[in-house]
C-alpha cells in the first residue's frame, strides 16, 4: 500500500498524459539524466544524504532535531561524553579518513550555504562563470566541521562510513549523516535503534547563505531562502538536500549497433523498475541493497514491512526520500570533467585542516579556502588547455545544468562571432539599400532627361552609382564630359 | 556442457563491485525476454584497485575511441560530463517518447 503522502503526488498527473513527459523532462530529474536536450542515462537509484539520529538519546537530553548545522553541533556538544544506558556517548559519528567520504560531508555543509536557487545555479561552482562558491561559506564549513569533530567518535579520522553505521547502531552515537540506502543497516535486526529509536530527517540547513557578489555570508530571509523554513527561534534557514554521488544510472554505448542499443535500453528500463525483490534485501539478512527508491511506486511501506522493517520508521525514511528527491533546491553532484580531482582536493584540504593543530603553525580556515580555490582553478584551466579537450569545463557544466552556454572560451567566441556577424550583416544591408536607392534615383533622372529631350551622357550607367558623389552632381559631371568630347 | 547459443543477442555491461545488486536483474531480464536463447547478458565488474576510478576511465576511453566492447554501463552519472561531448552515450529520448519506457514518469520527482 502506498501511503497518502505519496498518493498526493500521483493524483497530480497521469502517466499517459502527453504533457507528462514534457513536465518530467523539465523537472529536477533533468539534471541527473540529461545533457543539453538529450536523456543520456536512466536513473536506477535515488541516492541522497539523510540525517539519522537516536531518538531515545535526543529525548533523554530534551533536544530537538537540528534544522541547521549550528544546531547539529549544539546537539553534539550537549550529549558528548555523557552516559546513557551505561554507554559513554559521542555527539556525532562521521568517518573522516582521507579518501573516503570527507568531500561529501564537506559539500553537504557547504551547499546549505551556497545552494539557494536550485541546481541551475550550482553549489560548488557558479554555473555562470565556473568561479568557486567558497569565500566565507567555505570558512564557515571548515569551522562547523572542526566543531563537530570535537564531539565526534574517538576513531573518526581512522575510519570510513562504517563509523556512521556502527556507532549509531550500537547506541554510543547520537547522530550522523549517511546515504539513504543505509536505512536498511540502521533498521535491521540487532540494531540498538529498533523499537522506534531510529530517527530520520533531512540533513541540516543553514541560517546564513553566501552572497555571491561579495563572497560573504548574509542572514537568510523569506525571499533569499525560499526552500528552507524557520527555526524554533524564528530564524529563516536554507535547506539543500544533497544527491551525493548521484546514485546509480544505466547508460548505453552510442557506438554499438541499433539492435544492441535498443535491447540495452530495455535492460536499463527493466532495472530501473526495481522489480526484483531479492535486490532490496530484508531486515534479518546481510543482503542490504545499495539501491535506494527512485520511483513513486517504490515508496511502498508494505514492501519494507513485509521484509521485517518497522512501519513507522519506514514511513519516516520513505517520506524523507520523497521530500529530498522532490526538492527544487536539490544539490546535484559534480558530473563535469575533472570532477574526481576537484572532489579529491576538497577531501584532502578538509582532512588536513581538521587534523591540524589549533595553533599558528597551521593554515587558517581562510587560508585553506584560498588554497582550495587556487587548486580548483588550476585543475580546471589545465583541463581546458589540453588539446584533447572537446569542450571547456564551464560549457559542459552549463549543458549539464540546462542553463544557456555563456562565458566559456568557446562560448565567448561564439557570442562575439554572433554579434560581429549581426553588425556586418546590418552594414551590408544598409549599403545595398543605399545603392538601390541611388540606382532608382539615377534611373528617374535619366527618364526626366529623356522626357525633356536632353541627351543622356553615354557613360551614365548603373555602376556609376558607386562613385562617391550625389546623383545630381554625377549627371552634371557626365553631361559636361560628354559635351567636351563632342 | 551447455553449448553457446549463437542466435542469442549478447549484451556486455560494465560496472563495479559496489553495485552488487545488479546480477539478480540480469537473470530476471533474460527470463522476461524468453531466456538465454534469446538474450544473454554478461557483466564485467571492477572489484579491486580503484573500482570507481577504473570504471570511469574505461567508460571515457570507450567514448573517446568510439569502442563497441561494452553495450552499456551501470555507473554513477559522474562520467557524463566527459562522455557527453564525445557523443559516447545513446540518447533515450525517442525510447521514452515512443512509450517504450512507460515507467519513466514514475521516476521521482515525478509529477509534482
Amino acid at each position: 500500500m502506498v501511503r497518502s503522502y505519496i498518493l498526493s503526488l500521483t493524483n497530480k498527473c497521469s502517466p499517459h498524459s502527453p504533457n507528462t513527459y514534457s513536465y518530467i523532462y523539465l523537472s529536477d530529474r533533468e539534471y541527473v539524466a540529461s545533457f543539453k536536450s538529450k536523456i543520456l542515462s536512466y536513473p536506477l537509484d535515488g541516492d541522497i544524504l539523510l540525517y539519522y539520529y537516536n531518538k531515545a538519546i535526543l529525548d533523554a537530553f530534551n533536544l530537538t532535531v537540528p534544522q541547521t548545522w549550528d544546531e547539529y553541533n549544539q546537539v553534539a556538544e550537549a550529549v558528548h561524553g555523557q552516559t546513557f544506558e551505561g554507554k559513554t556517548l559521542s555527539g556525532s559519528c562521521l568517518g573522516r579518513v582521507e579518501g573516503c567520504a570527507g568531500a561529501y560531508w564537506a559539500q553537504a555543509v557547504l551547499s546549505s550555504m551556497t545552494a539557494t536557487k536550485g541546481p541551475a545555479t550550482g553549489s560548488l561552482f557558479s554555473t555562470k562563470d565556473m568561479s568557486p562558491l567558497t569565500g566565507e561559506a567555505m570558512v564557515r564549513t571548515l569551522d562547523i566541521m572542526k566543531e563537530s569533530a570535537k564531539y565526534g567518535s574517538p576513531n573518526e579520522f581512522q575510519g570510513c562510513w562504517e563509523i556512521n553505521i556502527q556507532d549509531l547502531n550500537d547506541g554510543t552515537c547520537a547522530q550522523t549523516i549517511n546515504w539513504g540506502n543505509q536505512f536498511t543497516e540502521y533498521a535491521k535486526v540487532g540494531s540498538a535503534l529498533l523499537g522506534g529509536r531510529l530517527g530520520i530527517a533531512q540533513t541540516p540547513g543553514s541560517a546564513e547563505i553566501l552572497d555571491r557578489d561579495t563572497m560573504k555570508l548574509v542572514d537568510c530571509d523569506a525571499d533569499s531562502c525560499p526552500y528552507g523554513g524557520q527555526t524554533s527561534d524564528g530564524k529563516y534557514f536554507n535547506q539543500a538536500p544533497y544527491l551525493a554521488f548521484g546514485g546509480w544510472s544505466c547508460a548505453v554505448n552510442n557506438y554499438v549497433d541499433d539492435e544492441t542499443k535498443d535491447l540495452a535500453m530495455q535492460f536499463c528500463s527493466f532495472v530501473s523498475k526495481g522489480a526484483v525483490p531479492k535486490a532490496f534485501g530484508n531486515a534479518t539478512s546481510d543482503l542490504h541493497s545499495g539501491q535506494d527508491p527512485v520511483r513513486l511506486s517504490q515508496l511502498d511501506v508494505d514492501t519494507y514491512t513485509a521484509r521485517g522493517y518497522g512501519e513507522a520508521t519506514t514511513e519516516e525514511y520513505l517520506g524523507n526520500i520523497k521530500t529530498g528527491l522532490s526538492s527544487e533546491n536539490v544539490v546535484i553532484d559534480l558530473r563535469i570533467p575533472t570532477a574526481p580531482s576537484l572532489m579529491a582536493t576538497l577531501d584532502s584540504k578538509t582532512y588536513s585542516y581538521l587534523t591540524s593543530a589549533d595553533d599558528t603553525s597551521s593554515l587558517s580556515a581562510a587560508e585553506v579556502t584560498d588554497t582550495i580555490d587556487a587548486t580548483w582553478n588550476k585543475i580546471i584551466s589545465n583541463y581546458n588547455e589540453q588539446p584533447t579537450t572537446a569542450l571547456p569545463v564551464l560549457e559542459v557544466y552549463q549543458q549539464l545544468r540546462g542553463v544557456p552556454v555563456t562565458g566559456s572560451d568557446t562560448g565567448g567566441r561564439n557570442t562575439t562571432a554572433i554579434i560581429v556577424g549581426c553588425v556586418v550583416g546590418l552594414l551590408l544591408l544598409l549599403i545595398i539599400m543605399i545603392l538601390a536607392w541611388r540606382i532608382h534615383k539615377l534611373n528617374a533622372a535619366i527618364k526626366d532627361m529623356e522626357k525633356r529631350g536632353e541627351q543622356v551622357p553615354p557613360n551614365l550607367r548603373a555602376s556609376s552609382v558607386l562613385r562617391p558623389m550625389s546623383i545630381t552632381k554625377l549627371i552634371e559631371k557626365e553631361s559636361l564630359k560628354a559635351a567636351e568630347e563632342e | 556442457m551447455a553449448t553457446p547459443n549463437a542466435a542469442a543477442t549478447k549484451l556486455l555491461f560494465l560496472t563495479n563491485s559496489i553495485c552488487d545488486w545488479i546480477p539478480p536483474y540480469i537473470a530476471a531480464f533474460e527470463e522476461a525476454m524468453g531466456g538465454k536463447d534469446r538474450v544473454e547478458i554478461s557483466l564485467i565488474t571492477y572489484d579491486s584497485g580503484d573500482p570507481f576510478g577504473d570504471l570511469f576511465k574505461t567508460i571515457e576511453s570507450e567514448a573517446r575511441t568510439q569502442g563497441t566492447l561494452f553495450s552499456g554501463y551501470v555507473t554513477p552519472p559522474s562520467p557524463m560530463g566527459d562522455v557527453a561531448p564525445l557523443d559516447g552515450w545513446a540518447d533515450f529520448t525517442s525510447f521514452i517518447q515512443d512509450g517504450r519506457a512507460e515507467d519513466w514518469v514514475d521516476i521521482l520527482p515525478a509529477c509534482e
